[in-house]
């Protein structure tokens, strides 16, 4: 436990307060640096209890784990010879959680989903027998999870969760800003804090980033969503979804 | 873990500030040193809305106890201003 940085300073600040608070107000007497004393207790108690709260895996192993997860879909998806978007679903349209469904058949049209896509990995989701897909779990999925209320479809309560979830639980930027035009949703995310090779994979399900903000609006809109496009300036991502019927 | 490193730092120069202005005004009080403390604590928490669940449930548990130890400051200058205790 004393490992975690945050831990080690919390005892440290607080071993350093307690032990000084006695000297200033007894010995010298002093109320501003018995006060300090107290100050440097509670910000011990705060360090605490904030790296109590830090996840056990390294941020190294996490990484590791994400690259081993996405060169194996890619690898799937390479050896299908899969070139359609993937769309983000929903788990209302799904029976369990949500992930991205991948249609076998490239269409220049994107899918029409009909019904509840069963929890199996090859899928049919609609009456042609071309319509056919993967049902694969991206790095998206288990970002749903992390919302503590489904947010609602509009565009302050997307950014709420978004800001929730990437800003406040994962850290991966500085701010988002969403904005919803007719069945498109501009997503801004400023200084992104995700780096990852290119790979040919990303041009079907769109990077980690774009694949997390996906599932989040699927679920927020309750409609399947896909990745229209991702531009990346110097400390500004942009990317833009299309909402499905 | 960027929004702790800042929240903490963010504390830590309200905390000294306050320390370093009440004393260049010669406050002598250990009660108002603490409530200011107490305040910030609490606005700066408040303001940090998107911080992860179980690190707000502990820092609304420190916020608890602070607030008792103000609440215990409060009632020890009440009774010293009632006369009841020397």
């Amino acid at each position: 436990m004393l490992r975690n940085p945050y831990v080690l300073t919390g005892t440290v600040l607080i071993f350093i307060g307690a032990s000084f608070i006695p000297v200033f107000y007894l010995l010298l007497r002093s109320t501003p640096l018995t006060a300090l004393g107290v100050s440097v207790v509670i910000l011990g108690i705060v360090c605490l209890g904030l790296g109590r709260t830090r996840p056990e895996t390294s941020p190294e192993v996490s990484a590791v784990l994400l690259q081993a997860g996405v060169e194996n879909i890619s690898a799937l998806l390479e050896e299908l010879g899969l070139a359609s978007k993937a769309v983000y679903v929903p788990s209302s349209m799904t029976y369990g959680k949500p992930r991205a469904l991948v249609p076998l058949i490239s269409n220049s049209s994107m899918p029409h989903i009909r019904g509840k896509l069963p929890n199996r990995l090859i899928v049919t989701y609609g009456p042609d027998p071309e319509d056919i897909g993967l049902m694969i779990t991206t790095p998206g999925s288990p970002t749903v999870a992390m919302l503590e209320s489904k947010p609602g479809p509009s565009a302050k309560e997307l950014e709420s969760a978004l800001s929730h979830v990437l800003i406040g639980m994962l850290d991966l930027a500085n701010s988002m800003r969403v904005a919803m035009r007719d069945n498109k949703v501009t997503v801004e995310v400023s200084n992104p804090r995700m780096e990852y090779p290119n790979m040919l994979v990303y041009q079907c399900m769109g990077t980690p980033l774009a694949s997390m903000i996906a599932s989040i609006a699927a679920e927020a809109l309750g409609k399947p969503v896909a990745v229209d496009s991702e531009q990346y300036q110097k400390s500004k991502s942009v990317i833009e979804l299309e909402v499905l019927r | 873990m960027r929004t702790y490193n800042i929240y903490i730092i963010l504390l830590s120069l309200l905390f000294m500030l306050t320390t370093v202005i009440l004393s260049l005004f010669d406050q002598a009080s250990f009660g108002l040193y603490f409530s200011m403390y107490v305040m910030e604590y609490f606005v700066l928490t408040l303001l940090f809305t998107y911080l992860n669940p179980k690190a707000r449930r502990l820092l609304n548990i420190t916020a608890c106890l602070l607030f008792v130890g103000f609440g215990l400051l409060v009632a020890t200058q009440t009774i010293a201003v009632l006369g009841v205790l020397p």
